[in-house]
């Protein structure tokens, strides 16, 4: 019996077709296994975007990122910021539309439904603190006005000055745009003594400069006035701030709070026209540009993430702006395989400061 | 080797790359449906968190408008008088409410307690798309255009003035030309129309509400006993397991939002006016921003809370 032996041209084209198999198969399967990486990677990417979102959401309806109860500290409690406590009084409270009782007389209600009216000069402040272009309001009520003898001590009349006052002084601006009655002028009297006393109109709700704290009234385009929601918001911004996390040292004042940005962007600085503004100086770090960049609140779900991870990052702000109230988020993911990077933004309705603070318990008991 | 034994080998090998590419196939494929299931719990996540938007909506027409063929009504607190509300011009209850409604808000007895009594039964609002909502009108800009036919407008010059204005066509136009289809509508649901969602308003005092927002198919009842307690409900469902779990698979939110009657102008500089000349409230010849003038009807918002699961909603 004789065995038949392969030559060796047939042995190197079966090596040859071996090999090719070999490497075809080796080459399809690092493909797929490529293939089913980049879906992984491509899927955890997704995945950190919607818990990103997810993230930004629950932020914006809880606040914990401004007032995290489960934090050491909440440093937004303190005086001058949006979750100071407040206590309630016959002279600050907010009820401002209370509901009659229907066995009362109407005679009997209409005085507390009255403390939201307007009783100001539209021209007091024309020109300095003590100018009264159409006669004196500040008899109709202003801060720490006495016992005028009347049933409620003239409580409704001061009622509104001490709101006005109360949370500009002790929550900040846009604590009181979003508290104050929607129907509000935002002015007030306060008493001043000297040669003319008189009800004046503090200064920073009519210091026509361009932005920064204590300025309510700071505005770019129209004189001093007492302004409503829509008017005082034109053009302006006034937010919710984290002193500790602001990006430009100038924000990371105790009174960020009580500050408002105005105009889109420094054309008084950018254009070298400061000598057009009052104090040479103002709206430099002050614009609505400056306060979009530099005071939101900043969320990183993860820093202690490993450097070859994708990082997520969201920014959430609460701001008023252009007669609105906004509650958005920008939600980032970048990729450090190929730095690709996906921007989010979405604005939502959900809590709102006052509704964060009445879960909170932070108003007090009234009556 | 023999060419059996070779064979064999090849078979060996071509049979576990075929295993190895499967397997990781199905990896591959199991993981997008995963993906697809965590972003179809996203959007029911957030279509449940629309549902606030359609809810405030909601309780902002209802207090004005909906209780009265002819007659607004005038909020959830009168504005006029402070009392609950809603109320039609005279200060009464509109006749759909009155047998319903106490002088101070609640329900005259329990077997009525429904929408909007204080601590009543809460409105629900099953949200779907209709194929043609009542009162539907075309997304026409201008129905009635001045017939442009060149750049420069110089043959419109031309025309007569009432070929240039003229109100051939119904401004806005509707939808279906037959009057009581377009009052109807065409309520039956689009099939197909997203994930169903809904919402439920829940008067808890005067001005202030509970608000439910689900994305589900459950049509925003609250439990099998309200299903069974609504005629025709429960052949929806078919049984209470089949309910509990649907109920079970869709997402839920609360919120408290207290309504005001309050609003502001659309724009309103005091003093602007006083110093240098009057403005007419609405006057179409000054500018939109030194025409102060009123155009919210429906109230505000005095807080919006997200809250935990509430007892009574």
């Amino acid at each position: 019996m004789t065995t038949r032996a392969s030559t060796m041209i047939e042995l190197l084209i079966s090596v040859s077709i071996g090999a090719a198999i070999c490497v075809t198969a080796f080459m399809a399967v690092r493909v797929a296994s490529q293939a089913i990486a980049t879906g992984n990677r491509l899927s955890l990417e997704n995945q950190l975007l919607r818990a990103g979102v997810a993230a930004g959401l629950d932020e914006l309806e809880s606040w914990k990122h401004y007032d995290d109860l489960a934090a050491p500290t909440q440093p937004l409690r303190a005086d001058k910021h949006p979750f100071h406590e407040l206590t309630q009084s016959e002279d600050f409270n907010f009820e401002f539309h209370p509901v009659r009782d229907p066995a009362a007389s109407y005679e009997e209600w209409w005085r507390r439904d009255s403390r939201t009216w307007v009783r100001s000069d539209p021209n007091t402040i024309s020109g300095s603190a003590g100018d009264h272009g159409l006669g004196d309001y500040g008899l109709f009520g202003f801060y720490g006005m006495p016992n005028d003898g009347s049933v409620l001590q003239g409580a409704e009349k001061r009622w509104r000055h001490h709101l006005m006052h109360e949370i500009s002084q002790h929550l900040g601006y846009f604590a009181l745009v979003d508290y104050a009655p929607a129907n509000s002028l935002f002015q007030y009297y306060v008493w001043r003594d000297g040669d003319y006393p008189a009800a004046v109109t503090p200064w920073e709700f009519f210091d026509q400069s361009l932005g920064g704290t204590g300025r309510l009234y700071a505005h770019t385009w129209e004189e001093a006035k007492p302004r409503d929601f829509i008017a005082l918001t034109t053009g302006s911004y006034i937010t919710v701030t984290r002193p500790d996390e602001a990006l430009a040292a100038a924000h990371r004042t105790p009174e960020i709070n009580r500050s408002i940005f105005v105009s889109w962007y420094s054309f008084y600085a950018d254009l070298g026209n400061a000598d057009k503004t009052d104090d040479g100086t103002a709206n430099a770090g002050w614009s609505v540009d400056d306060a979009f960049s530099s005071c939101s609140g900043r969320i990183r779900p993860l820093p202690l993430r490993p450097a070859n991870w994708p990082d997520l990052a969201i920014n959430v702000r609460h701001y008023a702006a252009n007669a609105r109230q906004f509650h958005s988020a920008t939600v980032l993911t970048k990729s450090p395989m190929t730095a690709q990077i996906f921007k989010l933004y979405f604005t939502y309705t959900g809590t709102t400061l006052r509704g964060a603070r009445t879960v909170r318990g932070l108003d007090g008991a009234w009556p | 080797m023999s060419a059996a034994r070779t064979s064999g080998s090849i078979l060996v090998v071509v049979a576990g790359l075929c295993a190895l590419l499967s397997a990781m196939s199905l990896a591959f494929v199991m993981r997008m449906r995963s993906d697809a299931e965590e972003a179809n719990r996203m959007s029911q996540d957030i279509q449940s968190r629309v549902m606030l938007t359609s809810a405030l909506m909601y309780v902002q027409e209802a207090g004005r408008i909906g209780w009265h063929p002819t007659s607004e009504t005038f909020g959830w607190r009168d504005i006029r008088d402070g009392m609950a509300g809603p109320r039609v011009f005279d200060g009464t209850w509109p006749p759909i409410l009155q047998p319903v409604m106490k002088d101070d808000g609640t329900a005259l007895s329990p077997s009525v307690a429904i929408f909007p009594a204080i601590g009543g039964r809460a409105a629900r609002s099953p949200m779907f798309v209709m194929r043609r909502p009542p009162f539907a009108i075309r997304s026409t800009i201008a129905p009635n255009p001045v017939p442009l036919t060149d750049p420069n407008d110089d043959v419109a010059a031309d025309r007569e003035w009432h070929e240039l204005v003229n109100y051939a066509n119904h401004d806005p136009f509707p939808v279906i030309d037959n009057a009581a289809q377009f009052r109807d509508g065409d309520r039956a649901p689009m099939p197909a129309a997203g994930i169903a969602s809904w919402f439920r308003v829940y008067r808890k005092d005067v001005a202030t509400f509970t608000i439910t927002c689900g994305a589900g198919a459950t049509q925003g009842f609250k439990d099998w006993q309200e299903v069974a307690d609504t005629p025709g409900a429960a052949e929806i469902f078919g049984s209470r397991e089949e309910f509990e779990a649907i109920r079970t698979a869709e997402t839920r939110r609360w919120y408290e939002a207290e309504w005001s009657d309050l609003v502001t102008g659309n724009n309103f500089m005091h003093g602007h006016y006083a110093r240098h000349n009057t403005r007419i409230f609405g006057g179409p010849t000054a500018s939109y921003e030194e025409t102060p003038n009123m155009r919210q009807q429906t109230g505000t918002f005095t807080y919006i809370a997200s809250i935990p699961e509430p007892t009574d909603w």
